[in-house]
């Protein structure tokens, strides 16, 4: 069977599709090849390919197509160098965070070889489109999710690609341009490929377009998807389905605080400050998932015990309770009822807090007491007793707070070691600088956006998105507390203002608590305070939340860096050229392409108007010399050659000289008049039987001029 | 579908690019948003610029023949149209429709006839109606129509075959015996005048012993007629049951008329308000009166038959019910089952 004639213009689609995909490859920062170069075995493959199918018929086609892949694969194999870089191609995609790029030059030119081969019989032999469509939306769509941060030039071209492929073949080839209605598939070719050519353009300044108005409107247009996505939270909360818990699982995207609530809480009297309600104290880290675990104070809990450095009198949930217990001695307590609403496994308890009576193990009423403390209050009977064991546990927490991952926090890391520290720093010195780091590398934002799947999300948010909540601020900040040796831990709960509060007006004051309510921060382990909780989220700061500290002492440390110098950095500071970079550029680039595109379609049509009018006159020439050939010897005398009756009148004159058939002598004459009418005035090109018609009418006008020489000697 | 597809591609990619901060892809989204404005004004661009008109205002066929239906289309639009659909409606009668669509795309400027075939299935008038044309865009995403509706008309004939004598079984001419051919073997009329053939003549009149000598025609005069013929009246009154009762109607009339064509000199062929007889010579002249016939029938409606009278006296009626009668004498009864 032989193949049908491929016009050369069909590489468009392939090509913008294999120039996309490599242009992609490129903007990835892990992989290094060597530019243009890498790219020559893919316009080989294009023009073999393009050569076998134009040569040999179906059969012959596949057969060298099976050839050349046996001599891929054999390549491959034998060559080493190829393969090993083929296997590290996906390493360096997706998993090379160095600055040094993995040079897979080698397997980047075989695999843009192997792909053209590909995209050419998909799309060309097997009119297999919806593949590359599905494929080039699948990489679109998935480059985010993976922190791939595809470059303008790629994404335009992967748009084109697939608007130029919609627009030429649609979803479905045959549902669009049914073949089987078609009888001139050279014709339906044509349509396709000026469709293709039309949409290509359009597709030039509708994406230029599209830049200059990411670029004009700001944060404007992403506040829409955002509004998309509260309102579905919103409509998704409304049949009771979201997630409102607390854990130690930082959230990788938005936070839409459900106004569901969680707790009931009744207390004695009103709160002067922020209660802070924890539910959850993290521990270890896990890196790229971004995962508290729970914490390790059993652990530190059983050591105590095995040096005997544990307070024999202390008793239930003691870890923390050694705290809450000293403060018990204090005699301005609050009393608080706790009514459990969510299914939680989680005891939300206030920092400094006494558990006086729960109603089972799943809590789900218990009640508390706990003291609101401003100042160091281990002053207590049993502070002899506490102090010992606080130097144990001090030890332990050391060790066991302070563990950070080795891997998935360079950045932070990075950020931390700008500045020279000891390592004997105060920890409310470290506090100044963290504050100080968080305030320069972040802006408070509950639509941060997504953190890609393969990035950790404290290393995204101090580096690359820069945006975050309390998770972020809370997680970043116990990080570098645990880098600077402080120990440190994540919590999470509730933060209950005192305005939450209302009066019953019993003397009592209740709120209920909500998942707006929901908070997350960190606490350091100090000396004299024990696990003290530090805000640190800009939304949420205030001087009175560090209880047991001064507030001026506290505000005098954050305004002046903690002394260091280094820390007076200017603000980060978001700018709408961040969430459009270089657009300006790249859509001016675009523009031009397409002005010049259009430019020269326009031209090349005006030429070929010009060449259209020159056959025609050419055509108009060589007729207009026949008829002065007959009038040069004195035969159609009275007509020029354009008059609608000279074909007529012709044969009549000419019948005399023995024509052999004078109507066939019209007809040919006629249809000559009529070809050179149209190449002059018509609307389409002078075709081959234009030109036939016109030489017809030639060889009719030499037999009579001949056979009239012949008459007149006779 | 497609528009909701659509639709829906871009707000995920807007979403999409709204949750990771992605420029890029917002571009993506907003170059989407803007396709579709383009599209919509494209279409109304293309609708503007096509046209679609039948060729033929009518064309005759036999049945289960392969024939085309041919439509000019043309844009005046300054770029391709990818897509356009000309939807066609073929109607015999009431309960026998039938709908075809051609899809094709134009270049600019193009004027360019396409043509969809058909094979009739049925006798008389086939009505197509061409819906104003259908015009897409780029994306296919929009359509609107332009233009009016128009139609055409196939005439669909019977199938030409070996007439069969015994349609009408008596051999005597039952009128016009004063015209009336002599039997074989007597005298024939005298001839009065030879002339020069002219295009009505019968053929049956030239010469050819002239013709042997000549390179001319030439044609003889009689004495008077002597034609034998027979008259043949088509009952229009009455509805059709169904299209197979009206295809059986029709093929038997052509199938009598062509038989007695054959048989007779000429027969003079009528219908239920004829304004003239047709006097048939030849299964051209057959072909002719079936045409009118058709015409009659697609043109006016039942009532208007009735109030045309009633058959004339001294010729063989077909009447709608399938019944053959001459001089009020019921000769046969036909069934749908005798549609050949």
């Amino acid at each position: 069977m032989e193949n049908d004639h491929m016009s050369p213009l069909v590489m468009i689609i392939p090509g913008l599709a294999v120039a996309g995909i490599y242009l992609f490859l490129g903007s990835m920062g892990g992989v290094g090849f060597i530019p243009v170069v890498s790219a020559i075995p893919a316009v080989f493959a294009a023009f073999v390919m393009w050569l076998l199918y134009e040569k040999f018929d179906r059969i012959g086609f596949l057969m060298s197509f099976c050839a050349i892949a046996v001599m891929g694969a054999v390549f491959v194999f034998l060559c080493r160098p190829v393969w090993q870089q083929m296997v590290m191609l996906p390493y360096a995609l997706f998993i090379n965070e160095s600055s040094d790029p993995v040079d897979v030059t080698l397997g980047v030119m075989f695999l843009m070889f192997m792909l053209t081969i590909l995209v050419f019989l998909t799309e060309n032999v097997l009119h297999i489109h919806w593949f590359m469509y599905m494929f080039m939306s699948w990489i679109l769509v998935v480059s985010p999710v993976v922190g791939m941060n595809a470059g303008v030039t790629t994404v335009f071209l992967f748009t084109a690609f697939n608007m130029v492929l919609w627009a030429m073949y649609g979803m479905s080839a045959r549902r669009l341009m049914p073949t089987r209605y078609h009888t001139d598939e050279r014709y339906r070719e044509r349509v396709v490929l000026k469709t293709g050519v039309v949409m290509g353009i359009a597709a030039v300044f509708v994406f230029s377009t599209a830049l200059m108005t990411v670029r004009l409107t700001g944060s404007g247009l992403y506040n829409v998807s955002l509004a998309m996505e509260s309102g579905l939270k919103n409509l998704l909360a409304s049949f009771g389905i979201g997630d409102n818990g607390i854990s130690g699982t930082i959230n990788r995207g938005n936070v839409y605080p459900l106004s569901t609530r969680a707790l009931e809480i009744r207390t004695s009297q009103q709160p002067e400050g922020s209660i802070y309600l924890r539910g959850f104290s993290g521990g270890d880290y896990e890196s790229i998932r971004g995962v508290w675990e729970e914490n390790t104070d059993v652990y530190i809990y059983s050591a105590a015990m095995r040096r005997g450095a544990l307070p024999g009198d202390v008793s239930g949930d003691y870890i923390d309770g050694i705290y809450y217990q000293a403060a018990s001695d204090r005699s301005e307590t609050i009393d608080m009822d706790v009514v459990r609403l969510e299914d939680q496994s989680m005891m939300f308890r206030p920092y400094l807090s006494v558990l006086n009576e729960n109603t089972g193990l799943a809590y789900d009423t218990y009640s508390l007491s706990f003291t609101e403390m401003r100042g160091p209050y281990l002053e207590g009977s049993r502070n002899g007793a506490y102090r010992e064991f606080e130097k144990v546990y001090k030890g332990l927490a050391d060790t066991a707070y302070t563990a950070v991952p080795e891997k998935g926090l360079e950045g932070v890391r990075g950020l931390i070691d700008a500045y020279d520290l000891t390592g004997d720093e105060d920890p409310m010195i470290i506090s100044a600088l963290i504050y100080a780091i968080l305030d320069n590398n972040a802006e408070y934002s509950t639509r941060p956006g997504f953190t890609p799947v393969n990035k950790d999300p404290v290393e995204y948010f101090l580096t690359e998105s820069h945006r975050g909540y309390c998770q972020h601020y809370a997680s970043a900040a116990v990080l570098m507390y645990r880098m600077c040796g402080v120990p440190a831990r994540y919590a999470a709960g509730y933060v209950v203002g005192p305005d939450d509060f209302t009066d019953n007006g019993d003397g009592t004051w209740r709120v209920s608590v909500t998942g707006a309510m929901g908070h997350a921060w960190p606490e350091i382990f100090m000396e004299g305070y024990g696990w003290v909780p530090i805000e640190v989220t800009p939304a949420s700061y205030a001087p009175d939340t560090y209880p047991g500290l001064d507030a001026s002492f506290l505000e005098g440390l954050f305004a002046n860096g903690g002394g260091i110098e280094s820390m007076k950095r200017s603000k980060y500071a978001f700018t709408s050229d961040e969430l459009a970079p270089g657009f300006g550029v790249h859509a001016g680039i675009l523009l031009a392409t397409g002005v010049m595109a259009l430019s020269l379609i326009i031209s090349i049509r005006k030429r070929r108007r010009g060449k259209v009018v020159s056959k025609g006159n050419a055509l108009s020439r060589e007729y207009a010399g026949y008829v002065r050939n007959l009038h040069d010897k004195a035969l159609g005398v009275g007509y020029d050659g354009s008059e609608k009756g000279f074909p007529s009148a012709l044969a009549v004159e000419m019948s005399e000289f023995e024509v052999s058939d004078p109507s066939d002598l019209a007809l040919c004459t006629d249809a000559a008049r009529r070809a050179v009418l149209n190449a002059s005035f018509g609307d389409r090109d002078v075709s081959k039987e234009d030109r036939e018609r016109v030489r017809a009418f030639g060889k009719k006008v030499r037999e009579l001029i001949r056979k009239s020489r012949e008459s007149k000697k006779a | 579908m497609l528009n909701f597809i659509y639709i829906l591609v871009t707000l995920v990619t807007w979403y999409y690019a709204g949750l990771y901060y992605s420029p890029v892809l917002m571009a993506v989204a907003v170059s989407e948003v803007l396709f579709y404005v383009v599209m919509l004004f494209q279409v109304i661009y293309l609708r503007g610029k096509m046209e679609a008109v039948f060729r033929d205002h009518a064309v005759v066929c036999r049945i289960f023949s392969d024939e085309r239906v041919r439509v000019r289309v043309s844009s005046k639009a300054g770029i391709p149209v990818p897509r356009y659909a000309l939807n066609m409606r073929f109607s015999f009668m009431k309960g026998a429709n039938e709908s075809k669509t051609y899809v094709g795309g134009l270049e600019d400027n193009e004027e360019r006839e396409v043509s969809l075939s058909v094979t009739p299935v049925h006798l008389g008038v086939m009505t197509v109606a061409l819906k104003p044309v259908k015009v897409y865009d780029y994306l296919s995403l929009f359509s609107m129509r332009h233009g009016r509706k128009t139609d055409m008309r196939i005439y669909v004939l019977p199938a030409r075959r070996i007439p069969e004598h015994s349609m009408i079984s008596w051999h005597e001419d039952p009128v016009n015996q004063s015209e009336s051919h002599p039997d074989r073997g007597e005298e024939p009329p005298e001839i009065t005048d030879i002339r020069e053939y002219r295009e009505d003549d019968p053929v049956r009149r030239i010469d050819w012993k002239l013709r042997v000598g000549s390179d001319d025609l030439y044609v003889r005069e009689y004495e008077k007629p002597s034609y034998r013929s027979m008259a043949f009246y088509a009952d229009r009154r009455g509805a059709f049951p169904d299209i197979r009762w009206r295809d059986a109607y029709y093929d038997l009339i052509y199938t009598m008329i062509t038989g007695l064509v054959d048989e007779y000199d000429y027969v003079k062929l009528s219908f239920t308000g004829a304004s003239e007889e047709i006097k048939a010579f030849s299964p051209d002249d057959c072909d002719s009166f079936m045409l009118a016939l058709y015409s009659a029938d697609a043109d006016d409606d039942a009532e208007s038959r009735e109030a045309v009278g009633v058959p004339p006296e001294g010729c063989a009626v077909f009447g709608r019910d399938l019944k053959l009668m001459i001089d009020g004498n019921l000769i046969r009864v036909y069934s749908k089952e005798d549609m050949k």
